[in-house]
């Protein structure tokens, strides 16, 4: 993962704007795995995102002159914003220029998540049982929240990154965070409430 | 150390540090969240709570094996390395003057769209469009007038002197000036085609299509006028565009208005009826989203005023909706609207407030007795 190396980016960064094409693939390399998971997010088209993916890449290539440089915090949402606004427009496009538009239940861009536990990590039937209720409720949340959440807790992007990658402002995203867990508060409570006093009966 | 202290359990969830001890414990994170509980023995119920959040938010993700990654960047630096042109370029067929010369330039698009096509179906990207090609596209030049016609079966791209291109359907023609004059851009068409006007407000572009002229100033539209059809259409994508009947065009610049005008917004269209003389202003027939800031995620409504989502509408579409704000003052609406249709999306706002909607003139208007 990057995220152990955060001064690596920036420097492969103004490598790559001064031309040092290796250095622009480190960065895909280093980077692939988050976006093509954030990409799939919003198609089951694997190979669309991986088309896009070389585009976006190919395109910073011939802007590198161009290209603003980018601290090392910056360079993931940079990379998400240029593929999420691409992968809408080429959709776009798609549809534009196919004869029948396309059917939108099966190609919308939409983004979508499925929260799954990892079982073997919940020790308990009890929080087995809480695990799955917290499931149950995150995979409810309209997707503009789980969209940010996932940004959040998976490429451990601040506020201001999610907001540049999702095109709303950064109240909006502290708006999703706070409902997202007000509701999630309201509904674990009780369980968590009998955890803690059994914790403490147990001391 | 970050000061878990002030932690709320939202900080926590998103601990990258956290996170590992829940995911990955090992023998010095164990004893280090351990250690900080019996000093925190009141923050022991958020620990157990952002704990249940973190193991609960997994999700199930697709493997990508090394090799791919490896594939995909040595694709990606061949690419950079080898470049061709991204979109094959799709250059009119040309108007030079000796004969040999035309057939050089005939010889060089084909090869240029050759090895753009080759180049395509190696590396370029899936979007498919179906351009002609090359010869029954027919370019002929008289006084200073280019005309081109398509006889193809797909459409052809024409770019204009000013640089604007026009996607001309099937069965259609255009004529255009060499150079277009100092005050205004001007065009004939027969049959269909797709403009996308570069913007120059000191020239306006004007088509001429059969007894209808639009006028414009820079922006994307669609003229249909095949001398088989009664009636002429003009659609609007982006910007605004207006539309005179012929008669009342004779004087463009002048600032007589006439009845037979109108202006059309995206997403509108007027069709000109050539046995009444007359316009009627409607919808085009699938609007699309026009505002490019707008993300799917703007569509998802949760208790929200009804209110705000025609507002929504309004912006993505550029349409304008029509209500009593006051009637509808206590609907509130949830629903995810992302994927639907403008019309989809109307029906479904409709049935959930007990509302009907109607076009009228280029607008929505929507009628309701509100919601109590």
């Amino acid at each position: 993962m990057r995220l152990e190396s955060p001064d690596n980016d920036a420097w492969l960064w103004q490598r790559f704007k001064e031309g040092d094409s290796e250095a622009l693939g480190q960065l895909m390399t280093d980077h692939y795995t988050a976006l093509i998971r954030y990409g799939t997010r919003f198609t089951r088209d694997t190979d669309f995102v991986r088309d896009c993916m070389q585009d976006i890449f190919v395109e910073l290539w011939n802007r590198r002159e161009t290209v603003s440089l980018l601290t090392s915090e910056r360079v993931r949402p940079y990379l998400m914003t240029m593929l999420r606004r691409l992968l809408h427009q080429q959709f776009l496009e798609r549809q534009r220029y196919a004869f029948e538009p396309v059917s939108e239940q099966e190609n919308g861009l939409v983004f979508d998540v499925t929260f799954s536990p990892e079982d073997m990590l919940i020790e308990t039937e009890q929080s087995q049982h809480t695990a799955d209720r917290i499931r149950q409720l995150l995979n409810q949340l309209p997707r503009r929240s789980k969209e940010a959440i996932y940004l959040r807790f998976y490429d451990n992007l601040d506020r201001a990154a999610i907001a540049q990658v999702m095109g709303i402002s950064e109240q909006s995203v502290s708006n999703l965070f706070q409902e997202t867990f007000r509701l999630l508060r309201r509904h674990v409570q009780s369980k968590q409430l009998w955890l803690f006093l059994l914790a403490h009966l147990m001391l | 150390m970050p000061d878990y202290a002030a932690y709320t359990i939202e900080d926590f969830v998103f601990d990258p540090e956290f996170q590992r001890w829940v995911k990955q414990p090992n023998a010095s994170n164990e004893d280090f969240w351990q250690q900080w509980q019996e000093a925190h023995p009141d923050r022991m119920a958020d620990i157990q709570q952002a704990r249940q959040l973190v193991l609960s938010m997994e999700v199930g993700e697709v493997a990508v094996s090394p090799e791919q990654i490896k594939h995909d960047v040595q694709k990606m630096l061949h690419r950079i390395r080898y470049q061709q042109p991204v979109r094959p370029a799709f250059t009119t067929v040309t108007r030079s003057s000796p004969a040999w010369g035309r057939w050089a330039a005939a010889a060089a698009v084909v090869l240029a769209i050759g090895l753009g096509w080759v180049y395509y179906r190696q590396v370029a990207t899936p979007v498919q469009q179906q351009y002609a090609v090359t010869d029954s596209v027919v370019a002929d030049e008289k006084d200073g007038m280019v005309t081109e016609r398509n006889a193809t079966k797909a459409l052809k791209i024409c770019t204009l002197p000013d640089g604007s291109t026009v996607e001309l359907s099937p069965a259609s023609a255009i004529s255009y000036p060499r150079q277009f004059d100092t005050d205004k851009r001007q065009v004939t068409l027969t049959g269909e085609a797709f403009f996308n006007v570069m913007r120059n407000p000191a020239k306006p572009f004007l088509v001429f299509a059969d007894d209808v002229v639009t006028k414009v100033l820079g922006t994307s539209f669609r003229v249909k006028a095949y001398p088989d059809q009664k009636d002429i259409v003009v659609a609007v994508r982006t910007g605004k565009v207006a539309v005179y009947a012929r008669q009342a065009a004779t004087d463009l610049t002048g600032k007589a208005v006439d009845r037979r005008v109108i202006s059309l917004t995206p997403n509108q269209q007027a069709e000109f009826s050539r046995i009444r003389a007359e316009f009627r202003k409607t919808l085009v027939a699938r609007p699309i989203v026009i505002d490019k800031e707008i993300r799917p995620a703007e569509f998802e409504f949760d208790e929200t005023p009804v209110v705000e989502v025609f507002r929504r509408i309004e912006k993505a579409y550029g349409i304008e909706i029509i209500y009593d704000s006051d009637v509808l003052r206590d609907c509130a609406l949830s629903a995810s609207l992302s994927q639907e249709t403008l019309d989809d999306k109307l029906r479904i706002v409709c049935r959930g407030i007990e509302a009907t909607s109607e076009i009228i003139d280029g607008k929505i208007v929507i009628r309701s007795n509100g919601c109590r």
